[in-house]
């Protein structure tokens, strides 16, 4: 079970330590009131004892950034349609990481799929975390299967 | 992985990118490699089918491979060193991180 909070943990661990991007914890009212669109969306599927998805949403400006991080380019060189596509996959792919590791331990036994692009509406319920930076807004969702099947009855 | 590759020391025309294992093997046929930064899940050809492949020719025994990526799954992990992966850098990591590595793996600072 991974809660709000430590879901909070460790998106803005890895955030820090895969491309030095400092965020902090907000929330969904907040998010919207200063007016940020998580528009770009990509997931990333875990099976092994049990299955889920890691969501990852971001705003256009999140994404610039992050990308401009990873790739140590400036963020005027970064094309939203190409390297912001990328960078939001592996964010996914990280995260997903991230999360089996602590859903598994040092014995995980989960295996992560590829990361694929999604949309805003295909995230499924579950545990979710939402962050900001200098630069836009993140939202983390952790769909574990038995969370979204809940949903479905 | 680009950016912390250069932050960890290593000029960027030392470094070639491939974007799969397919052209990861490409890159190997043509170019003189001495350490590949391997990610596992990969579309067209995963690292693991890299990874033996390049473990199968005795042409390529020279690389050293390291396995950089967010796989956990440690029957996975130990599969990979039977086909000659030196170690294993779990993501997110630090620039720090990797050049320790690549100093252990290859005996030489970046």
């Amino acid at each position: 079970m991974i809660t709000s909070e430590r879901l909070v943990e460790i998106v803005t661990e890895a955030l820090e330590r895969t491309c030095f991007l400092v965020s902090d914890p907000s929330d969904q009212e907040a998010l919207v009131d200063r007016g940020h669109r998580l528009a770009r969306s990509a997931a990333i599927r875990y099976s092994g004892p049990d299955s889920g998805d890691v969501h990852v949403l971001a705003s256009d400006g999140f994404l610039q950034e992050l990308a401009s991080s990873m790739l140590g380019v400036e963020p005027e060189e970064i094309d939203l349609e190409v390297e912001g596509r990328d960078a939001i996959r592996e964010l996914a792919n990280i995260l997903g990481g991230s999360v089996i590791l602590e859903l598994g331990g040092d014995n995980c036994e989960y295996r992560l799929g590829l990361p694929e692009e999604t949309t805003p509406a295909e995230v499924a319920p579950g545990t979710a975390c939402h962050l900001e930076s200098a630069f836009g807004a993140l939202k983390v969702v952790w769909s574990p299967q038995e969370a979204a099947e809940g949903k479905a009855a | 992985m680009t950016k912390v590759v250069k932050l960890a020391g290593i000029s960027e025309d030392h470094i070639h990118e491939a974007g799969n294992g397919q052209e990861g093997l490409e890159v190997l046929e043509t170019v003189w490699i001495d350490l590949v930064l391997l990610d596992l899940n990969m579309p067209v050809m995963d690292g693991e089918e890299m990874a033996r492949r390049v473990h199968e020719r005795g042409d390529l025994g020279h690389v050293s491979i390291v396995v950089v990526s967010t796989e956990s799954n440690r029957e996975r992990l130990d599969r990979m060193r039977r086909y000659g992966v030196e170690e294993t850098l779990h993501k997110p990591f630090e620039p720090e991180d990797l050049c320790r590595l690549i100093t252990k793996v290859l005996g030489v600072k970046p």
